[in-house]
């Protein structure tokens, strides 16, 4: 099985962008018949590479190509409007049919802050007081505050709204998840977190729920192939812009999964962490180990006639092969 | 040829409003290749029947199920929006649709929907204009200096130039805001003297004068087509009435408005002569087809079930096929 993230960076060099935002649904809508379980979307603003800003308007386009497919968008709370959010949310969810979670970050880039008008010391207040008035919302209450009679219309189709979880790698984040008593995802496993999320759910008097804690070694990007050495000269650079563009954002950090400080592809390449690409029979393996795939097929840019082989290689040949029943025995 | 409009929505004695989304992707993919043109979605906030508040993700959803149908958001209310997010929004609608989204935009009219965001409304004429002194820009991706601040929208709109923008509205301020910032305008009312208004501030700003439209005295701004005319406005006609009813209640003793009826009945929706509400026959819609103009549909007005809906806008279709083909002697 395997998961697909959707990110939309596209360095001047890569694909034309408008390939990528029509190959994005298009292999949602493949995916979800070959073993596709669920497309991650994730947004940043103000990127050089172009990096999806708008994770609820690319959403819809993939909802209406899917039937089955689940959605999992993380957005960065302090940068939305919540009654906008809200009814993007309820819209979503009625055209997905509840098939969209999301994971609402804290958000840490100093110039996204500056881009909305927003001071980065600011976030934690606006968080508290965006996913208080988000969730009453959503939950179909006319909240009355400031002077203002808020109600949300349509409701979402979901009772109660759709699902959310707190999303960060760090010890902080957890306690905010705990108090806000939402699931946490984390990005990064920092020792304590989740301790310090059962304490904080305690502590406000909320029942834990889902965690996830992927260590910093789990692959983020993965890639199958025939020939591994054919496949790094055809995609190192663009993974090598993933990796590079992330480590840029965050210098110093060594604990968030998902990228690692490398100066070119072989380092990258000998790394082997982040950003992998393994052969059929090992991704096999992973399969029956019970693993699942972190594919990300458009990744750094990549053309999308690049990409298709490498996805559909993982839902024609690895999947089929694992979980056959004679390969099994 | 067709027009296709959708404002989702469902008064509460009507079918659920979520099965109304997929039934309007679903009649957009259907039509494009039988006759629609257009398919245009509007927007409000807070309404009690559901009114589709986020035309944007709408917008999304279709344009990834057609090809080449054009999408005209109308009205979009740009005061209560942020302008960066709304940009953002505008440029990834763009790429996804490959220039196919326009926007139509107004200062919004209900004073609950600005209290809905919690935005001013005595200042929405100045906030609109400076907005629309940078959204242009932004969605290009251009660095742009906004409230004291360098701003560049990521990723660039694909279409040159930027997404179709019109202006909506009905007023000399209206007018005035589309000539200054040389965009199209779509007129509510047939005030005399917009027309030269808005091309004298295209020249006096130096653009040359856009698309213009006004409301066409006595044309229908919903239509039906339908073989059995009065059994239809059986079926459709409590929609219709809560079509109206709901419009006029959002511009109360404003009567400019072309588009609004004051009707209370469905009695009296179908007895205006010249009323925005017709439900034709086939011959009634070739006529009108023929005549140069687009057949205005509206196939979920007032939360009409999708499995209603459908016969009527396969019926508005074969006319629309009809009309265009002209060897055909009815």
């Amino acid at each position: 099985m395997f998961t697909m993230r959707f990110d939309m960076r596209d360095p001047a060099w890569g694909a034309a962008p408008a390939e990528l935002y029509a190959a994005a649904p298009e292999m949602c809508a493949w995916a979800e018949d070959h073993g596709g379980l669920a497309a991650v979307l994730c947004e940043h603003h103000g990127s050089e590479d172009g990096y999806l800003p708008s994770p609820m308007v690319l959403a819809p386009a993939i909802a209406a190509r899917t039937q089955r497919l689940s959605l999992s968008l993380i957005l960065i709370l302090p940068f939305y409007e919540p009654v906008r959010l809200a009814e993007d949310m309820a819209v979503l969810d009625i055209i997905s049919n509840g098939r969209a979670s999301y994971i609402l970050a804290l958000g840490y880039r100093p110039e996204e802050f500056e881009h909305f008008g927003l001071a980065v010391s600011d976030r934690g207040r606006l968080c508290d007081e965006k996913i208080a008035l988000l969730r009453r919302l959503l939950a179909g209450e006319t909240v009355v505050q400031d002077g203002r009679r808020i109600t949300v219309t349509p409701r979402p189709l979901t009772a109660g709204g759709p699902g959310l979880m707190w999303g960060g790698g760090t010890v902080a984040a957890a306690r905010r998840a705990g108090r806000y008593g939402l699931g946490m995802l984390g990005n990064a496993n920092e020792p304590g977190m989740r301790e310090a999320y059962e304490a904080a759910c305690a502590k406000h008097g909320h029942t834990p729920g889902g965690t996830f804690f992927p260590d910093r070694d789990t692959p983020s990007v993965v890639f199958v192939a025939d020939d591994i050495d054919q496949a790094w000269s055809e995609l190192g650079e663009h993974l090598l812009h993933d990796v590079q563009t992330y480590a840029a954002w965050n210098p110093g950090d060594e604990t968030t999964a998902g990228f690692s400080h490398v100066r070119n592809v072989d380092e990258l390449r000998e790394t082997g962490t982040s950003h992998v690409i393994i052969s059929v029979p090992e991704a096999i393996s992973w399969i029956r180990a019970g693993k699942v795939l972190n594919l990300s097929p458009l990744c750094g840019g990549l053309p999308p006639s690049v990409a298709w082989p490498y996805l559909k290689r993982v839902g024609e040949v690895v999947l089929p092969e694992a979980l056959s029943k004679e390969a099994s025995l | 040829m067709f027009t296709l409009r959708f404002d989702m929505r469902a008064p509460s004695w009507a079918g659920p409003a979520a099965d109304l989304y997929g039934a309007a992707i679903d009649m957009c993919e259907w039509a494009e290749t039988r006759g629609a043109a257009l398919a245009v979605l509007s927007e409000h906030h807070g309404a009690d029947d559901g009114h589709l508040p986020v035309p944007l993700m709408l917008a999304s959803a279709i344009a990834s199920r057609t090809r080449t149908l054009a999408i005209l958001l109308a009205a979009v209310a740009i005061p209560l929006w942020d302008p960066v997010r709304l940009a953002e929004e505008m440029s990834v609608l763009d790429l996804i649709s490959r220039g196919r989204v326009w926007y139509a935009f107004g200062v919004g009219h209900r004073r609950e929907e600005f209290e809905h965001f919690g935005v001013d409304m005595s200042t929405r004429g100045r906030a609109a204009d400076e907005m629309l002194e940078v959204l242009g820009p932004l969605v290009r991706g251009e660095v742009v200096s906004y409230r004291g601040r360098q701003v560049r929208v990521t990723p660039p709109c694909a279409t040159d130039g930027g997404p179709m923008v019109l202006i909506a509205g009905g007023s000399k301020a209206a007018a005035r805001r589309a000539g200054t910032h040389g965009f199209g305008f779509v007129s509510q009312t047939a005030l005399p003297g917009l027309k030269e208004l808005y091309e004298s501030e295209c020249r006096a700003h130096g653009h040359e004068p856009g698309m213009i439209q006004f409301p066409v005295e006595g044309a229908p701004t919903t239509v039906f087509v339908a073989d059995d005319v009065d059994q239809a406005w059986d079926v459709l006609g409590p929609h219709l009435l809560h079509d109206a009813i709901m419009a006029a209640s959002y511009r109360p003793g404003d009567d400019s408005v072309a588009s609004i009826s004051r009707a209370d009945s469905v009695d009296a929706l179908r007895q205006e002569s010249g009323g925005p509400y017709r439900i034709f026959t086939p011959d009634e819609a070739i006529d009108y087809i023929r005549g140069g103009r687009l057949l205005p549909l509206h196939p979920l007005c007032g939360g009409v079930a999708p499995e209603v809906a459908w016969p009527y806008l396969e019926v508005a279709a074969a006319a629309s096929a009809r009309a265009q083909d002209h060897s055909t002697d009815r």
